[in-house]
């Protein structure tokens, strides 16, 4: 186990420390965070990262396979870009938590500001909490689940994911619809939460694309005619 | 610093809303109906000291009041008035208070206690204030707060 005092370090000087650390295997906590931006990013090996404080905006972001858990906030679009690996913050994340993730799981124990799982390609975001206004604005693979309320336009312009949300929300956004939950569903919902160490039983609201102003095709226009 | 005119002292927040007393507001983003808006209180004879979209907010929110509106009615007012993406702080003789637009575009933290209100765009600028963890919430979209003295 080593310790980092990001007080007595640049961010970069943090991060580079940080790297070298993950590099060689290491159990990393950083201490005295306060808030500040892009703590613990650009990881890609399998590592465990203890964050004793609040974060700034894209901290734990751009990483691939790192454990990281975040004792306090979050600031805007926390676990950007995550490929795998796990995320746990134990309170509120800013807007744009796990903006375009492709993979791996993010957990907030709190409530997440506005568009949380922006343009998702895959992952699971899961929020303890409430989540504002565009939850799952354009994502397009992967699950987010939402314990508690959610703000307007939920899922507005979805492609392809699925949103779960627990208690009420605003109103759906432009091309989402809500389907039947099963059972099955349920309970494998509810495993996660456990697996995540929340009592919570939502009976969830599943929101999906209407698929009306999908026009995804897996050629380009120009392509096709070339065909 | 007000980074879409120009760079000087003139235009650097806090903007006054001339020539009323007392009312002066800080913006972080833009006004996509400024002009217009401006040339109507142009046309009623109002002279504008920038060609900064914030000022315009606090003439906006100034001019409101002296037709009698409360702040927090002003404030509320605002989101369907103005155009564009804006989260803004305003402090009058009386209070302070904030506005956040209908997209959340604009971030914004807030921390209350018995005896402290502190509100800055991001938890970064209160911890260089506050060296302990703090509890801050993170205001949504149309939203709108003021604090009376």
């Amino acid at each position: 186990m080593d310790t980092l005092d990001a007080n007595k370090l640049t961010t970069r000087e943090l991060n580079q420390e940080l790297k070298r650390l993950a590099d060689a295997g290491s159990e990393i906590t950083i201490l005295n965070p306060q808030a500040r931006h892009n703590i613990g990013v650009g990881i890609l090996e399998s590592c465990k990262i203890n964050i004793v404080g609040s974060v700034g905006y894209y901290s734990a972001s751009l990483l691939d396979g790192p454990e990281v858990v975040i004792e306090g906030n979050a600031g805007w679009a926390l676990g950007e870009n995550l490929m795998s690996g796990k995320i746990s913050l134990s309170q509120d994340a800013g807007a744009s938590v796990a903006a375009s993730m492709r993979g791996g799981e993010i957990y907030v124990g709190g409530n997440a500001g506005a568009r949380a799982g922006i343009s998702m390609k895959g992952g699971r975001l899961i929020i303890g909490g409430d989540s504002g206004f565009l939850t799952g604005f354009m994502m397009q693979k992967g699950e987010i689940i939402v314990c508690g309320n959610a703000g307007d336009a939920v899922g507005d312009s979805i492609y392809e994911g699925v949103i779960y949300v627990g208690g009420s929300y605003g109103s759906l956004g432009n091309d989402a619809r809500v389907e039947d939950v099963t059972e099955d569903e349920l309970i494998r919902l509810w495993d996660i939460l456990d697996r995540n160490g929340t009592s919570q039983r939502p009976h969830f609201t599943k929101i999906v694309s209407a698929k009306k102003l999908y026009h995804l095709d897996s050629l380009e226009r120009l392509e096709k005619t070339a065909f | 610093m007000a980074t879409e005119s120009v760079v000087d002292i003139s235009h650097a927040h806090p903007f006054w809303a001339y020539p009323f007393p007392d009312v002066t507001v800080v913006h972080n983003g833009q006004l996509t109906n400024y002009h217009k808006m401006k040339r109507r209180y142009e046309d009623n004879g109002h002279h504008f000291l920038t060609h900064n979209d914030s000022e315009l907010i606090a003439v906006y929110l100034a001019d409101k009041m002296a037709n009698g509106e409360s702040l927090e009615n002003a404030l509320k007012a605002s989101l369907d008035d103005l155009d564009g993406t804006f989260t803004y702080l305003v402090s009058t003789r009386d209070g302070i208070g904030y506005a956040k637009d209908q997209w959340s575009a604009k971030p914004l933290v807030t921390m209350e206690t018995e005896d402290v209100v502190a509100v800055a765009s991001e938890e970064i600028a209160l911890r260089s204030v506050f060296e302990d963890e703090i509890d801050r919430i993170e205001p949504q979209q149309s939203e709108v707060i003021t604090w009376i003295l």
